[in-house]
């Protein structure tokens, strides 16, 4: 009796295991350079903020390097650790993008002044860690994992939200971790109350998918709106919106950009990898409660909130963030077409976005630190100083709005289409709601967007306006920025074949 | 053991729908305070009161029903987990035996007796309402902990006792004091709530129940051979065999008892308790002397028979040390209430090592007889507070400057004839705590010694005589109760009154001195009562007809190594032997105690002409008992040899390390200037370029954007303006508000999905 111990078990998972620690290297590479990241910092006292700059990118672009091989390699989505991770190409595709915030992060980074900066090294193990729970995030397929990787993005955004450690800064940091301790518990709650339906951990299996069907649909519905929650707060969701805008302004600018993008998207590919699954296995979908009009409201709602309170912000950061709780409306209705399309068109605009939000976050960064000042209203007859910026922002906030002859343009004509062909299939009014209050938010969105190139060229005059200079790095990075954004305008093909042949629903 | 057998539900029977009731009134109590307006601060002190009375009635039922009866159980199953192969029950239920009977009557009884003390006490205080509903709501979770029959339950109310105390410590949050000691007592607990986490997860690993009927049916079924702890778990058909090292049940009796220390402050887990008395004093009475220090004792019984039975001796070690350090620490105090505290350390101390050293049903008797001889010292302590306070108040009012601590003793003396009520109150349980024969814890306390020294007698067969330190230092510790007490009870209620002589100022302090108020006195006099002896034997000298030790007789002991039958057999038969040396022991050791404390303090002496204008303590043996052992500063040296060693690493980081970084920066530089200088000579002129091209565009946007779109719009931007300004207006910067719409919207969805 005593002696029947079942090693082959044991030895089976071992192995399995070790394979999968081959397949995970960029995730390895994360996380080895955080810790070379700190330990540099703690043995070199002194290391000036470029040599870790330099260390951070290279460790990126080792990231990326290593995604893209495992993009290669990949023939189908393969199992990792024993269903705690899936490698597929949602995720790499995520992955990359991830990786290119990280680059552009540490680029943003670079001309903050030194004084602000006590722990170098820390802030980019912290950004590093941050990126580590993304790809994470991207390729879980267990509810425990869902928890640990949101926590290691949340824990890494809190501290650095509190970075510079001025008042405002510190505030934004208790703001965050208050709001963000509240959506956890919430989101935990309701995992738990899977894991109770199921009695599994992995939300792929049967055992999973079975546990939910058969368990009574009122508390099943009510847990899955808990967990939603969770992920709606990372993606800026109304009503999980509130600590936005106060975070934004608070927290160091380059950080702030990473925060409008990393986590959201990474919130994204999540509840892209859940609605898919429980879509596909008809877990949640009955015919009496319809995720598509719960969420859809509350995407509306966000469309809504986001634009219309833009309008009203004085401080270019804060507006910036109620912009991004409209862009966040849109990328749920993209979700919401439950169609392949959908999907690709969300992650052709998840790029855009990316590339929008990091170039307007720079321009507004390079006012910020040479001048000190982010109220629009301080930047009368900017324009007319410095053309080359002046130009910049105009063409970065045509492309927020989403028009063209910018990349913005393709990608909200994208969701658009996607969204009208799943009408045309499905004929859900919601869908068509989506639609309406997507078109009159993008012009409501005009009106902030432009009032920053307006302010800027014609308040005020050359002479009175703030004192900078450009240097020649800014330029060049604001420049590859916005030109980027034009090349996927006209050759949106680029994006489109990467992104190919995902399918979720 | 089939599971389904093992955790089936079981109904309510009209015991324990009472003992529900008995739980849920003091809840209700809490919520009704809680809810009820400010103006009514004194109805609701009496109502709370009032219903802790009808609970004395209700607990009083329910003992009547349960008290030597069959064991009352009711168990429903709260939630389900299905695990690959096996099906997790979680259950929720109430268990009635001997020992939550008596838990049950002390924690009701000493409750209402704190409540109906507190509506004088804290008369005039600003948050005299909160006070009673924390009260109510203290009750009602260690009712709840005493009745739960498994692990997690007790560790929920467990943590939530911890936290009522907490608050209560923290009473007087606005005292830095307050709020400190609330925070230690916080943290110091955690320590030990981790070690019984730790054991709930071992024992929740091997059985896969917490139910503590279901653990001791599995507990006596598993083996152990070779080394391995086997438990076989059967479902239907499957069984499932979980084999683990034996070492493991060591580990997980360790960590459980590490909950125990903590919660029943034993060395070295007990620099909480005197600290704790910043509390308000019928608080400490209830909490900190009778009910929630002894939920580790409780616990220890409840989880006794899986004890490791290597861990008995520990148990004894711990409780011991704990027994006469606590004893010494009570020494030199002159807080009247540390003296206390610091005697309820070394009385949990007793209780513990009685534990340890087998005489099981000797430890809870001493842990009943306690609750109710310490709740009345420290209630006659509040008393002698409360009247002090009433003297320095109207001397304030008289316009005298002073600012005295109405807690010291050195302020005191002579009290006996301006309070006499407290006075006797006092006297009594003095006595009971002393261990003098007619009261009760002479029973009890001679019980646990002689348990203790027959114990050492039958572990010392093999030639250990070290077993013998034990009980040694346990009859020592016996002895200075009685030197400390007689102490106290000279200096607070013999002698002179102090106060006046110490200055002008205070020249007629004596004639405001006066007895508390009769709702105060009734407790008092109810709980001397409680501290005679004959209340608990017929014949008051024999503590073998003690009524509740036969009750409670012998525990089990399922963990291996250890006959319990032929174990418990020994102690009685070597107790047979040992009891009457040991009744002399303790009473001479008592009187001893008694002269040498009378000898020292009584009025004439010098120490006692000199105490009012005693300092701080002069030689290293009253440093020691002062400073409890200098606990507080091992604990901080511990934190501050962290510190050093992190600013020594620091500093040796510094001189090795700026060689290098000169190179690195240089370098930089170096590499800083080729760029710049490449940036500026070809980068330059293509950018100008592309931005006069970008101003012409924008210049048209513009233009488009102001003659074309402006006119169309107007109107709607007022509308779009105006929905904004109401997105914005949620968005005041506060982040509760943020976190209460929040949740407001988040209920609001799940109503829409509901319906």
């Amino acid at each position: 009796m005593f002696e029947n111990f079942d090693y082959t078990g044991l030895n089976a998972t071992l192995e399995n295991v070790l394979g999968s620690v081959a397949q995970l290297m960029p995730e390895l590479l994360l996380a080895t350079f955080i810790l070379l990241l700190i330990l540099i910092d703690l043995i070199f006292k002194n290391t000036p903020k470029s040599i870790f700059s330099i260390i951070s990118l290279l460790g990126l672009a080792g990231v990326l390097f290593f995604t893209h091989r495992q993009g290669n390699q990949l023939t189908e989505a393969t199992a990792l650790f024993g269903q705690m991770l899936q490698l597929d190409r949602l995720g790499v595709i995520l992955k990359y993008l991830f990786g290119i915030s990280g680059i552009l992060t540490v680029f943003l980074s670079w001309s903050k002044e030194e004084k602000d900066w006590h722990e170098k090294g820390e802030y980019f193990a912290l950004v590093f860690g941050l990126l580590l729970g993304a790809f994470l995030m991207v390729m879980t397929t267990n509810l425990l994992m869902i928890f640990l990787s949101i926590e290691l993005v949340s824990i890494s955004s809190y501290i650095l939200a509190n970075f510079t450690q001025k008042r405002k800064s510190a505030e934004a940091g208790i703001k965050y971790l208050v709001f963000g301790a509240t959506a956890s518990a919430v989101m935990l709650y309701g995992l738990s109350f899977w894991y109770g339906f199921s009695g599994t951990l992995d939300f792929t299996s049967f055992q999973f998918i079975n546990g939910l069907q058969s368990a009574p649909q009122l508390p099943v519905l009510v847990a899955s709106f808990m967990v939603f929650a969770g992920l709606l707060f990372k993606i800026t969701a109304v009503p999980f919106h509130f600590w936005t805008p106060d975070v934004y302004e608070g927290a160091p600018t380059p950080i702030v950009a990473l925060f409008s993008v990393v986590p959201k998207i990474a919130g994204l590919g999540l509840l892209i990898r859940l609605l898919g699954i429980s879509f596909q296995q008809n877990i949640l979908w009955s015919e009496s409660i319809i995720w598509r009009d719960v969420l859809g409201v509350l995407a509306i709602l966000t469309m809504v909130v986001g634009n219309f309170s833009a309008l009203w912000q004085k401080n270019a950061k804060r507006m910036m963030a109620y912009s991004s709780i409209g862009h966040s409306g849109l990328f749920l209705a993209g979700i919401l077409a439950f169609s392949a399309f959908g999907i690709q068109s969300l992650l052709f605009y998840a790029f855009v976005y990316m590339l929008m939000n990091f170039a307007a976050f720079y321009l507004i960064e390079m006012v910020e630190d040479k001048t000190g000042k982010v109220m629009i209203n301080d930047y009368q007859g900017l324009g007319l100083r410095i053309p080359f910026l002046g130009a910049l922002f105009v063409l970065v906030m045509i492309a927020l709005t989403g028009l063209p002859p910018t990349a913005g343009f393709t990608a909200k004509l994208l969701i658009f289409s996607a969204l009208t062909e799943s009408y045309q299939e499905v004929q859900s009014p919601i869908l068509l709601y989506l639609i309406i209050t997507g078109l009159i938010s993008t012009v409501v969105s005009l009106f902030y967007y432009l009032k920053i190139p307006y302010v800027m060229f014609f308040k005020g005059n050359a002479e009175d306006s703030l004192k900078m200079k450009l240097n020649v790095g800014n330029k060049v990075l604001a420049l590859l920025l916005v030109t980027s954004l034009l090349l996927l305008f006209l050759k949106s093909n680029w994006l489109t074949n990467l992104i190919d042949h995902i399918n979720y629903f | 053991m089939n599971s389904r057998e093992l955790l089936h539900n079981l109904p309510l029977n009209s015991a324990t729908e009472t003992a529900l009731l008995v739980v849920a009134l003091p809840f209700f109590s809490f919520l009704l305070l809680v809810l009820s307006g400010k103006r009514l601060r004194h109805l609701t002190s009496r109502l709370a009161t009032f219903l802790m009375g009808l609970n004395v009635l209700l607990t009083a039922s329910v003992v009547w029903q349960c008290w030597n009866q069959p064991v009352q159980h009711s168990r429903l199953s709260w939630f389900q987990l299905l695990s690959e192969n096996y099906n997790l029950n979680f259950t929720a239920g109430l268990l009635i035996d001997n020992i939550t009977a008596m838990m049950l009557l002390v924690v009701v009884f000493i409750s209402f007796l704190v409540h109906l003390f507190s509506i004088d006490y804290m008369e005039g205080d600003e948050n005299y309402k909160r006070y009673f509903s924390l009260l109510g709501l203290f009750t009602a979770v260690m009712l709840a902990l005493v009745l739960s029959d498994n692990l997690l339950l007790i560790f929920i109310f467990w943590e939530l006792v911890g936290f009522v105390s907490y608050l209560l410590i923290g009473f007087w949050f606005k005292k830095t004091s307050a709020s400190r000691a609330a925070t230690k007592a916080f943290l110091v607990n955690r320590i030990g709530d981790v070690g019984f986490l730790v054991g709930i997860l071992i024992l929740w690993g091997q059985f896969s129940t917490l139910d503590l009927s279901a653990i001791e049916q599995l507990m006596a079924n598993s083996q152990f051979s070779n080394g391995e702890w086997v438990v076989i778990l059967q479902q239907g058909t499957q069984s499932i065999t979980n084999t683990i090292d034996s070492s493991w049940l060591t580990i997980a009796s360790l960590a459980l008892f590490l909950g125990v220390m903590g919660k029943s402050a034993q060395f070295p887990l007990m620099a909480w308790l005197p600290d704790a008395m910043e509390g308000p004093t019928p608080v400490s009475a209830l909490i900190h002397a009778a009910t929630m220090v002894a939920a580790g004792v409780y616990l220890l019984a409840r989880v006794f028979f899986l004890i490791d039975v290597e861990v008995h001796l520990v148990i004894a070690i711990v409780g011991v040390l704990t027994a006469f350090m606590g004893a010494v620490g009570a020494f030199t105090q002159h807080d009247i209430k540390k003296v206390l505290a610091f005697s309820t350390i070394s009385q949990l101390g007793f209780m513990v090592m009685g534990m340890g050293v087998g005489a099981y049903s000797a430890a809870l008797f001493h842990l009943m007889t306690h609750a109710f001889f310490k709740a009345c010292l420290f209630l006659a302590s509040g008393a002698v507070i409360h009247a002090m306070h009433d003297v320095l108040h109207n001397l304030q009012y008289e316009g005298k400057k002073i600012h005295l601590d109405a807690q010291d003793m050195r302020y005191m003396g002579g009290l006996r004839k301006k309070m006499p009520v407290t006075f006797w109150a006092y006297l009594t349980s003095t006595l009971a705590l002393a261990g003098v024969p007619f009261f009760s814890g002479f029973l009890s306390k001679d019980a646990i010694l002689t348990g203790a020294l027959s114990w050492a007698k039958v572990m010392a067969a093999g030639g250990h005589w070290a077993y013998y330190l034990v009980p040694i230092l346990a009859f020592l510790a016996a002895m200075m109760t009685a030197m400390y007490m007689g102490r106290q009870l000279l200096l607070v209620f013999f002698g002179e009154f102090r106060l006046p002589s110490l200055n002008e100022q205070c020249k007629n302090a004596g004639q405001y001195l006066k007895d508390v108020t009769l709702k105060m006195k009734v407790p008092l006099l109810t709980l001397t009562i409680m501290s005679f002896g004959v209340l608990y034997a017929a014949n008051p000298f024999l503590k073998q007809e003690a009524w509740f030790l036969s009750a409670i007789g012998y525990p089990k002991i399922l963990a291996p190594g250890l006959d319990a039958k032929t174990y418990f057999l020994a102690l009685e038969q070597t107790e047979e032997q040992l009891k009457v040396l040991v009744f002399l022991l303790t009473v001479v050791l008592a009187s001893l105690g008694f002269f040498w404390a009378y000898r020292r303090y009584h009025g004439g002496t010098s120490y006692t002409r000199n105490y009012l204008y005693r300092g701080d303590p002069e030689n290293i043996w009253q440093k020691i008992s002062h400073h409890n052992w200098f606990l507080d500063d091992v604990y901080q040296s511990f934190t501050r040899f962290n510190q050093r060693l992190a600013l020594l690493s620091n500093q040796f980081d510094k001189r090795v390390v700026e060689g290098t970084n000169l190179g690195l920066q240089w370098f930089n530089g170096k590499l800083a200037k080729f760029a710049s200088s490449f940036e500026l000579k070809v980068l330059n002129g293509l950018s100008d370029a592309f931005g006069i091209f970008h101003i012409i565009l924008a210049h048209f946007m513009v233009l488009i954007d102001r003659y074309v779109i402006d006119g169309f719009v107007s109107t709607v931007a007022w509308i779009s303006g105006f929905i904004g300004l109401l997105g914005k207006s949620f968005q005041r910067g506060k982040v509760q508000q943020y976190v209460l719409w929040t949740f407001v919207s988040l209920i609001l969805v799940l109503a829409f999905l509901l319906f």
